[in-house]
């Protein structure tokens, strides 16, 4: 369901696209964004949160999964926020509000809920690690992550430049700085998760952190694609492809969830 | 079996896979519609196990044959791999299967639900196999 959603979604959003190309009317795409798009950004990191808590639910204290998905729903409560006050709140009221709704969101849903979801990640590779199946990455990972870091460490390059030329940055600014170390990390986290789901082989227990790793590499590829476009690597029209990456990001995060909840109710006997 | 009058036998099976083991398939035995003979609960465990290795001889189950099937119900939980590298270290009786399986599956779907699964797995593919 949530994938064929987006899929839809998706068809229907490269359609604008090219209906933006051929008219060369860009509402065409601004309004895919703003309204449809928006809605489905917000119902998908609804989602997240409902069935994140659910699963953390189907765990006892003291089960390294509990501890992960209290994390994780934490996560999804954050980035639940941060979808309402950049895609909907920062719409409305005065420029200078809006404004400040939308940095605080970016926050929320930038640094605050990564560092939670990397924590929630670490939990559910321990027990990767306990259940002797903790994969290993392999050189093509190895390559991808160091590019990775070769791109926050070109990024923080840049900053100290223009902080040698006098940029004063703000606190939404600072408080941002964090996020792309943290994506490296997710990544790692991801690549590993990602390993060891196929170590074990394909299983419905694997599916769940398959989404995430999936999701993550998504954001990271969004990520870059804002740099890329705001440095010029990317040409106009180009760079507006990259919007698209953050609905299928979306999308993963929202099924991982449900992928746990629906082994759970498998394991308990509701069988398909 | 009323859980008030034997709580120490519930702990013990809390506690003891190979009994908890037997427990399962002595439960499914009784539980079933066969003759129940006369002599309370004593006799009638008595013909469970006996059934129940008549039953286990008649039909030749080996320890490969325990593992084959109990793949066939994990299998599409773990992943083939996992199954596989899981059930190798189960023995011929199958003896420690719970202890070796239960703590895996408990790490990934929670202790609840993990319990529920090797209660549903002993039965698909050492009870009723």
């Amino acid at each position: 369901m949530i994938l064929a959603v987006t899929a839809a979604y998706l068809a229907v959003g490269l359609g604008t696209y090219a209906a933006w190309q051929i008219s060369g009317n860009a509402a065409w795409i601004d309004d895919f964004f703003r309204v449809p798009g928006s809605l489905l950004m917000v119902s998908l990191s609804l989602v997240q949160v409902v069935f994140a808590w659910r699963v953390r639910g189907q765990f006892s204290r003291g089960e390294p999964l509990y501890a992960a998905w209290q994390l994780i729903a934490l996560s999804a409560a954050c980035d639940f926020v941060a979808t309402l006050a950049i895609q909907i709140f920062s719409n409305l009221g005065s420029n200078s509000r809006s404004q400040l709704v939308r940095q605080c969101g970016l926050t929320v849903g930038g640094p605050v809920r990564f560092a939670l979801l990397a924590a929630g990640l670490l939990f559910a590779l321990q027990v990767y690690r306990r259940s002797g199946f903790l994969g290993r990455l392999a050189a093509v990972d190895w390559v991808l992550l160091a590019g990775a870091v070769l791109y926050v460490m070109r990024e923080f390059w840049d900053l100290w430049i223009a902080l040698q030329h006098g940029k004063k940055p703000d606190w939404a600014e600072i408080a941002n700085w964090p996020v792309d170390p943290l994506l490296c990390l997710l990544l790692a986290e991801a690549m590993l998760l990602h390993r060891s789901a196929r170590r074990m082989g394909p299983g419905w227990v694997g599916r769940c952190w398959r989404a995430f790793s999936a999701g993550i590499v998504l954001v990271v590829l969004g990520n870059v694609s804002i740099w890329a476009a705001a440095y010029g690597y990317l040409p106009y029209p180009w760079s507006n492809i990259g919007w698209y990456v953050w609905l299928p990001a979306s999308a993963a995060f929202a099924i991982a969830p449900v992928y746990q909840m629906e082994v759970i109710q498998k394991a308990g006997g509701e069988r398909c | 079996m009323a859980r008030a009058r034997v709580p120490g036998l519930w702990q013990h099976l809390n506690r003891c896979d190979e009994c908890r083991l037997e427990f399962h398939r002595l439960q499914y035995v009784t539980e079933s519609p066969r003759e129940v003979p006369e002599g309370g609960l004593p006799a009638r465990m008595q013909a469970a196990m006996e059934q129940w290795e008549n039953s286990a001889e008649e039909r030749g189950r080996t320890g490969e044959q325990v593992r084959r099937r109990v793949a066939t119900e994990i299998g599409p939980f773990l992943g083939a791999q996992a199954t596989d590298a899981i059930l190798q270290t189960v023995s011929d009786r199958a003896d420690n299967l719970l202890t070796n399986l239960e703590p895996v599956l408990g790490l990934f779907l929670g202790a609840r639900a993990a319990s529920r699964l090797v209660g549903h797995v002993v039965d698909a593919a050492l009870v009723r196999a």
